[in-house]
Formats: C-alpha cells, sequence, structure tokens
C-alpha cells in the first residue's frame, strides 16, 4: 500500500546561491587549503621529530587517524543532509538547539581566527619573501601593506561567485604544493633519506606522542569547512564526504614525507627553517619564492575559512537566529554579500588588537589559533556525539556508526584534555579563558533566542530540503529535467 | 519475508540489488523508510544501507523532509522524462522469436508510475 506523498517545497530554503556548481575537485581543494599543508609540512613538520623525540610518525598516525575518524562521523550527517550551517545544524538534529548554539559560536569563533591567522601569516611570508629576495629588512608598513592586499583580493575573488572562488583555490593551492615537493626533494637529495632506525621507539614518551597528536590537531581543524559548501555542490550527498576524506589523506600523505624526512639526516643538520633551499643565508632569491608561494597557499587558507564563515552566517541570517540580512545574497554573484562583509571586521580586530597592544603582527592569531582549535575540537566532540541520537532518531542506527562517532567523540575529547593541560602547565590559562568566554556567548545567544524567537527548535538545523522538482511522484505531469 | 517478481536472492549482482530496491521504493510510494526496505526485500541490513547510501549519493533517491523517508529522485525522473519525450517505436521483434512477438519492456513500474492518476 502506498504512502501519501510528503508535503515538498517549491523553493529551496537557501534560495540564491548557485546550485550544483562546485565539483569534487574544488571542494577538496577547498578543504585542503583550509589544512594549507605546504605550510605544515615546511613548518611543523620539520620541528615535530624535535618536539616529540622517538615516535613522532605515531603522533602523525594518531593525529591524521583521528581525524579520518571524525570524517567519518561527519559523514553520517553529510550524506544525508545539505546544511550550510554546518556542524551547527547537525548537532542540533541530533542533541537540540543548546548544544547547537555552542557549536555555532565555537564555529564563528574558529572559522573567524582561521580566516585572521591566514591572512596575518600571509602578510608576514610576504614580507619574509622579499626580505629574501632583496636581501632588505622589511618595515611594518610592508606588512601591514600585504594585509589590506590579502583582504581586498580575498574579496574579489569571493565577489566572483563560488565556481570562481574554489577553482581560484584549487589553482593556487596546487601552486604552493609544487614548492612543498620542490623543497622536500631538495631535503631529500641534500641530506639523504631516513633509515628504518631513525623510526625506533626506543626512549618514546607516550605523554609527548600524545602530544604531538594533539599538534597535528592544529593542522588539521577547518578539514570540514567545505560542507558549509553543500548547497551549492554537485552530487552532495557522494562528494562532500569523499572530499573530507581526500583531503585528510593528501594532507597526512604530505605531512608524514616532510616529517619522515626531518625524522633522518636532515632533522639533525636543522634544515629548514625559513631557508630551505640555502640554510643560513640571509639573501635567497630562491627562498623567497618559496616563502611567498607559502603566503599564497595561507591567502587561500584565509579565503576558504572566509567563505565558509561566510555561508555559516548566511544560514544563521536564513534560520532567522541572527540578523536576517546576513541571509541576503547578491543577485549577480549569487554569494551572501552581506555575510561576506559582516567578516571583515571579525578578521581586523586581531589586527587592531595587534597594532593596539605593539606587538608583532601575527602574535595575537598565533596565540588565538591555539584557542580557535580548542573551540573547534570541543565542537568536532559534541558533533560527534549528536550521530548516535540523530540515527536513532531517523531510525538508521548501525554498530558500526556508533562505534565509528563514539571512538572519534572520545579520541578528539581526550587530546583536547592534553592540549588543556599542556597550556594550564605553561601558564597559558587565558587561553583557556578565551574559551570559555566562546562557550558562554553560545549559551547565552541560545537563552536570549530561547525568550524571543517562537518555534526555536524548528529554525535551528534548517538543511536544504528534497524540492518537487527533485522527485518522481505518482500521477506527476510535465516531466521536465 | 516476501520475495520481489524475478528477483533472486541468492544473485550477487548489486545492481540487481540496487533495481530492486528502486522498484520497492516506486511501489510503497513516497516516503518509503529504510526498515519497510529491510521488512520487504530478502537482502542484509548491511546490503540495504550500503545500496540506500549509493543510490542516495548518486540522486537516484532522495530523502524526504524529515529525513526518515525515501523518494525516487531526480535521476529516476530523467528516465522516465526521457521515456516520456522518446517518439514511439515500432516494437522490435524479439531475438529467435517468430511472428514479431515483441521484448518485454524493461521499465514497467517507472512507466505506470509516471502515468499513474
Amino acid at each position: 500500500m502506498q504512502r501519501d506523498a510528503p508535503r515538498l517545497r517549491e523553493v529551496s530554503r537557501f534560495a540564491g546561491l548557485e546550485r550544483r556548481v562546485v565539483t569534487e575537485r574544488d571542494l577538496v581543494a577547498h578543504s585542503v587549503s583550509v589544512m594549507a599543508p605546504s605550510v605544515s609540512a615546511l613548518g611543523l613538520a620539520f620541528v615535530l621529530p624535535d618536539v616529540v623525540g622517538p615516535g613522532a610518525w605515531l603522533s602523525v598516525l594518531l593525529g591524521f587517524g583521528l581525524a579520518h575518524l571524525l570524517a567519518g562521523a561527519f559523514g553520517q550527517f553529510a550524506r544525508r543532509m545539505r546544511a550550510p550551517g554546518s556542524l551547527a545544524a547537525w548537532t542540533a538534529r541530533g542533541l537540540g538547539v543548546g548544544p547547537a548554539m555552542v557549536v555555532a559560536s565555537s564555529l564563528i569563533f574558529g572559522y573567524a581566527v582561521l580566516t585572521a591567522f591566514g591572512i596575518t601569516a600571509a602578510a608576514r611570508r610576504i614580507s619574509g619573501g622579499w626580505e629574501a629576495v632583496s636581501g632588505e629588512q622589511a618595515g611594518p608598513g610592508l606588512e601591514f601593506g600585504a594585509v589590506g592586499a590579502v583582504i581586498a583580493a580575498c574579496l574579489v575573488v569571493i565577489a566572483r561567485g563560488v565556481r570562481w572562488s574554489t577553482r581560484f583555490a584549487l589553482i593556487a593551492e596546487s601552486l604552493a604544493l609544487v614548492c612543498l615537493v620542490v623543497v622536500l626533494a631538495v631535503t631529500a637529495a641534500r641530506w639523504g633519506l631516513p633509515s628504518w632506525s631513525d623510526f625506533a621507539l626506543a626512549g618514546a614518551s607516550p605523554m609527548r606522542i600524545a602530544l604531538g597528536a594533539a599538534l597535528i590537531m592544529t593542522i588539521t581543524v577547518g578539514f570540514e569547512s567545505a560542507v558549509g559548501l553543500a548547497v551549492e555542490s554537485a552530487r552532495p550527498f557522494a562528494t562532500v564526504p569523499r572530499s573530507m576524506h581526500c583531503a585528510l589523506a593528501l594532507t597526512g600523505l604530505l605531512f608524514a614525507v616532510s616529517v619522515a624526512l626531518n625524522s633522518g639526516p636532515a632533522g639533525g643538520h636543522g634544515a629548514g627553517r625559513i631557508r630551505w633551499l640555502r640554510p643560513g643565508e640571509e639573501h635567497s632569491p630562491l627562498d623567497g619564492l618559496i616563502l611567498l608561494g607559502l603566503a599564497l597557499s595561507l591567502a587561500v587558507l584565509a579565503l576558504c575559512a572566509w567563505t565558509a564563515l561566510s555561508r555559516l552566517l548566511f544560514a544563521f541570517g536564513r534560520e532567522a537566529i541572527a540578523w536576517r540580512r546576513l541571509g541576503a545574497v547578491h543577485p549577480r554573484a549569487k554569494v551572501p554579500h552581506i555575510a561576506t562583509l559582516a567578516v571583515v571586521p571579525l578578521v581586523l580586530a586581531p589586527v587592531a588588537i595587534t597594532v593596539a597592544t605593539g606587538h608583532r603582527l601575527g602574535w595575537v592569531t598565533g596565540h588565538l589559533l591555539e584557542t580557535a582549535t580548542l573551540a573547534l575540537c570541543v565542537a568536532y566532540a559534541v558533533t560527534a556525539a549528536a550521530v548516535v541520537p540523530f540515527l536513532l532518531r531517523i531510525d538508521e542506527l548501525r554498530a558500526r556508526s556508533v562505534c565509528g562517532a563514539v571512538a572519534a567523540a572520545l579520541g578528539v575529547l581526550g587530546l583536547t584534555g592534553v592540549v588543556v593541560w599542556h597550556d594550564a602547565m605553561a601558564g597559558r590559562g587565558w587561553l583557556l579563558g578565551i574559551w570559555a568566554a566562546v562557550v558562554g556567548a553560545g549559551l547565552a545567544w541560545w537563552l536570549v533566542l530561547r525568550g524571543r524567537v517562537s518555534g526555536l527548535a524548528d529554525r535551528i538545523g534548517a538543511h536544504d530540503e528534497t524540492l518537487r522538482d527533485d522527485v518522481l511522484l505518482p500521477g506527476q505531469e510535465g516531466l521536465h529535467v | 519475508m516476501s520475495e520481489p517478481d524475478g528477483f533472486l536472492a541468492r544473485q550477487p549482482a548489486a545492481v540487481d540489488n540496487a533495481f530492486a530496491v528502486l522498484e520497492k521504493v516506486a511501489e510503497l510510494g513516497p516516503g518509503t523508510t529504510a526498515r519497510q526496505l529491510l521488512a520487504e526485500l530478502p537482502m542484509s541490513k548491511a546490503t540495504i544501507y550500503r545500496i540506500i547510501k549509493h543510490l542516495v549519493a548518486h540522486e537516484y533517491l532522495v530523502r524526504t523532509p524529515d529525513l526518515t523517508g525515501f523518494i525516487l529522485g531526480r535521476r529516476v525522473r530523467a528516465l522516465a522524462a526521457a521515456a516520456q519525450s522518446a517518439p514511439p517505436e515500432e516494437p522490435a521483434p524479439a531475438r529467435g522469436s517468430e511472428a514479431g512477438q515483441s521484448v518485454p519492456s524493461t521499465l514497467p513500474v517507472t512507466a505506470s508510475w509516471v502515468t499513474a492518476p
């Protein structure tokens, strides 16, 4: 016996965005860009063997393995929902409004800090590249000018539309990866490959390995940022979950190669540290080019985090849980232009604090990045925990899904605990204070909305529902595809 | 547990399973749930979920707004639209048949689905 046809929308809740235009390749590039593998593989990977000691490769395995577990848990939602509100919408479906608002505030803070970090770090690499090419000291004017240039470039690229901006990210990130491969090849040729004994676990400290895995989390945060583009993606239920795993696999492979090289003779010679091709020389045009490649990668990180944040704010505008104008879409560019512009003050705030406190550019964002990692990791754990009630609610609970989600949530919470303990021991408790403020802001947002907005539970967690034009119904006439 | 016409549970071909799921959704109507498919089809839970996942990923099936049920999706709709707009053809004689016996239609469910009142 046939059931009655469900009521389907004629027009999407998220109407106005350009639908089904972002390809899987572009989605992978977006996710890879937010992780900026060229920057981490030439930065953190060069120092990780020194920080962790024996067993650095285990840290890499643990860190990226955990990120894959998280991607699997997120995939349970991404295969069923297209939601620009990303993790906040998913959490609302599983755990309800309160946890969703905490996740929402954590995502806003996390993506804003990632964007600001990308911009300021790109400006510093541009300045460093100039110094390497010219051999002259760059003044602060160049760095602040570069900040303005990167912000303007991001806005111009975003204004061209999502198809153009994601393709730009793909090309730019590919160029940055070429720089990374060149450096790794030169490092291997100059210092030689590691031997099996370099990977021995004798003298390894489990606590240091866990700390190394927690450091890996700082480079994998944001891997899920492409889920905000699901409405604009072609076949999102296939491409979005796959793009998260592909991006993690690519980034993990490059990072592992870099860690492996630096676990061998290259690490002992102090390879890296800004001059990869001509170590120890101030004037090195080739290293200047590499630095400019890294600046490009960081600028693309900012672009992609900015795009993800704009989709998040756009969703909150459409759900009417934030300023409604955030849900506006530019009729020609088909991007949420008000939400995009709303990010500017969030990005400029760390720069303003830097100027006010007299620190060097990047000091504030560098510290905030640690808190943002903490906030995002807690948001990831909450979202992973939401998988179980969500699947139970739609009657599709399976043991395998439960095990994956629970393992991901517990693993992230465990590594987050290591970070909290490390920060507390290092006398950086104020970072935890900022994180508590972010969580408090989410709870306060919830309490304010609860008193003012009716039907809050129905608003939050909105997804791009199946439209009438997307289905074949009994007795349907005039089929035009 | 009933067995759909012409469907062999022992047959391992994934394509047969996928068509069986599509036909069962067409038969049960919009909003068919995974649990209903489990009850109606002679397949394991893992197989049903794997096929549903694949069909949803490739938009042969879509979810209802509350995410609990399934409806035939835009790619089945595209097949139906193509079949509806195709010019009528003379039925070809079956290979080896006599007296111009026609080949059975391969889309009986879809055809009745589209023309149902």
